[in-house]
């Protein structure tokens, strides 16, 4: 009987050895394998937080009810003005005819400005908060931790990519789909390497928003402004260039415009010599 | 020794003295033709104008005259385009360096300016926010403008390192891009 206990307790122990071995191995290959990947990796800059990217999610959805809600609307009043220019109304608004049109127009405008008034806060709120959010990481991430000559280190380990016009310029699409890719963009795991092209997505979404909140802006006052004409009956029926103005306006806010370049040409190719590295670089 | 003789001894001696005066006085006189022209290099040879500039920088009166060298060189170069540039302008600074006539900030700076994608003009010293003063940023911007004219001289025409001059244009780009975005930030 003692001897099977000292058989069992033998057992016991070798098998609390086993495990204490196995333990210690394992925390020993956990701890290399961090202790390297702290090495292999140099200081990452957080930009996007899991509440900046569901803010950016949560603006691109908004953004794509808008534009659904308004896609319909504004159809129409392109084409009534279509028909409005054809039908050679300008300065011919007495025509039977042509008061027609226009009161259909005006209908319409109508119609488009009471969507966006009811659509505008909620957007104008979630790009306010993506805006906000994203302004206190890239200030304290790259304006105050950063110095200028950092943000080009901060480029330099990003891998090249083909070059663009001689000054950024920031293309025009779709509200819904901009914010769609940017989620995209930064909504896969962020790697070390890719945090330079990162610093470029997020000061171009703030940027866009910014630049989105001052147009949100602009329209909630020539909304205002409108409705107010509308009410004192002073423009109801007849096609004033201010009512243009204002689908264009919105048309920029949430389709981009048209027209402009979209690809970037591929630089020449390099010369496949190899790099001489003088001592004197930077 | 007689009198007379003294006298002719001390004539001779009086000869002598004078003869050895009059010949300094016409050294010093040659200097002024051995003085260096300090004429800033020209053709289409980088290597030969290079040693005509190392030649002539090796003279003090040269020296305050090491950019205007410099600029030259690089226009010669530009007529002599080659990827060994960069290595033939890093060795004639790193020679101006141990020379004296460049210190290595100053010898870092000319080769970066013109021959790597790094922008010298960016401040390394202060945080970004620091920088965003509108005057400051203004003059940061218009730096990196003339930094940019001078990679697309060194590298581009210079040396023909397409790849490298469109890594710079773009960092540029995309540098002017993170400034304006950081500074809204910081100003908010």
């Amino acid at each position: 009987m003692r001897t099977m206990t000292r058989i069992q307790s033998g057992r016991n122990r070798q098998q609390q050895l086993t495990c204490g071995i196995g333990l210690f191995l394992t925390v020993f290959i956990i701890t290399r394998g961090e202790v390297f990947a702290a090495a292999n990796t140099s200081p990452t800059i957080r930009l996007f937080p899991t509440t900046v990217i569901e803010n950016i999610k949560h603006t691109g959805e908004a953004a794509k009810a808008m534009e659904a809600d308004l896609q319909g609307v504004i159809d129409r009043l392109n084409q009534q003005e279509e028909l409005y220019t054809a039908s050679k109304c300008e300065g011919a608004e007495a025509e039977p005819g042509c008061s027609e049109i226009a009161a259909q127009l005006s209908q319409t405008y109508l119609e488009m400005l009471d969507l966006m008034e009811a659509r505008l806060p909620g957007m104008e709120d979630s790009v306010r908060a993506t805006g906000a959010s994203l302004e206190k990481r890239i200030r304290k991430e790259l304006g105050h931790k950063t110095t200028p000559r950092g943000l080009q280190k901060l480029l330099e380990r990003t891998p090249q990519k083909p070059a663009k016009a001689p000054r950024y310029n920031r293309p025009s699409r779709k509200l819904s789909e901009k914010f769609r890719q940017y989620y995209n963009l930064v909504a896969m795991r962020p790697t070390a390497d890719s945090s330079g092209s990162l610093a470029a997505v997020a000061a171009e979404i703030y940027l866009d928003t910014q630049e989105v909140q001052d147009l949100i802006a602009l329209t909630r006052d020539e909304i205002s402004r409108a409705k107010l004409m509308i009410d004192l009956d002073q423009a109801y029926g007849i096609i004033t260039p201010e009512m243009f103005e204002m689908v264009a306006q919105v048309k920029t806010i949430l389709f981009g415009e048209t027209g402009e370049a979209g690809g970037i040409p591929a630089p020449p190719p390099g010369s496949t010599q190899a790099e001489y590295q003088s001592p004197l670089e930077q | 020794m007689t009198r007379f003789e003294k006298k002719i001894y001390f004539g001779k001696n009086l000869l002598f003295i004078m003869a050895i005066l009059s010949l300094l006085l016409l050294s010093c006189e040659n200097r002024k033709y051995l003085k260096p022209a300090c004429t800033l290099p020209s053709g289409v040879n980088l290597e030969e104008a290079l040693d005509h500039s190392e030649k002539d920088l090796g003279h003090l009166e040269c020296e305050p005259m090491f950019d205007d060298y410099f600029v030259r060189l690089i226009d010669v170069a530009k007529r002599d385009p080659d990827m060994e540039n960069k290595r033939r302008f890093s060795e004639f600074l790193e020679w101006a360096h141990d020379r004296g006539i460049i210190d290595k900030i100053q010898a870092r700076s000319y080769y970066n300016r013109y021959f790597n994608t790094t922008f010298m003009s960016l401040p390394d010293d202060y945080n970004v926010c620091s920088s965003c003063t509108a005057e400051t940023k203004q003059t940061i911007e218009n730096q990196m403008e003339n930094e940019l004219r001078q990679k697309e001289e060194g590298l581009l025409k210079a040396c023909r390192d397409k790849s490298a001059y469109y890594q710079a244009s773009d960092q540029y780009n995309s540098i002017l891009l993170l400034l304006d975005a950081t500074c809204t930030s910081c100003r908010n």
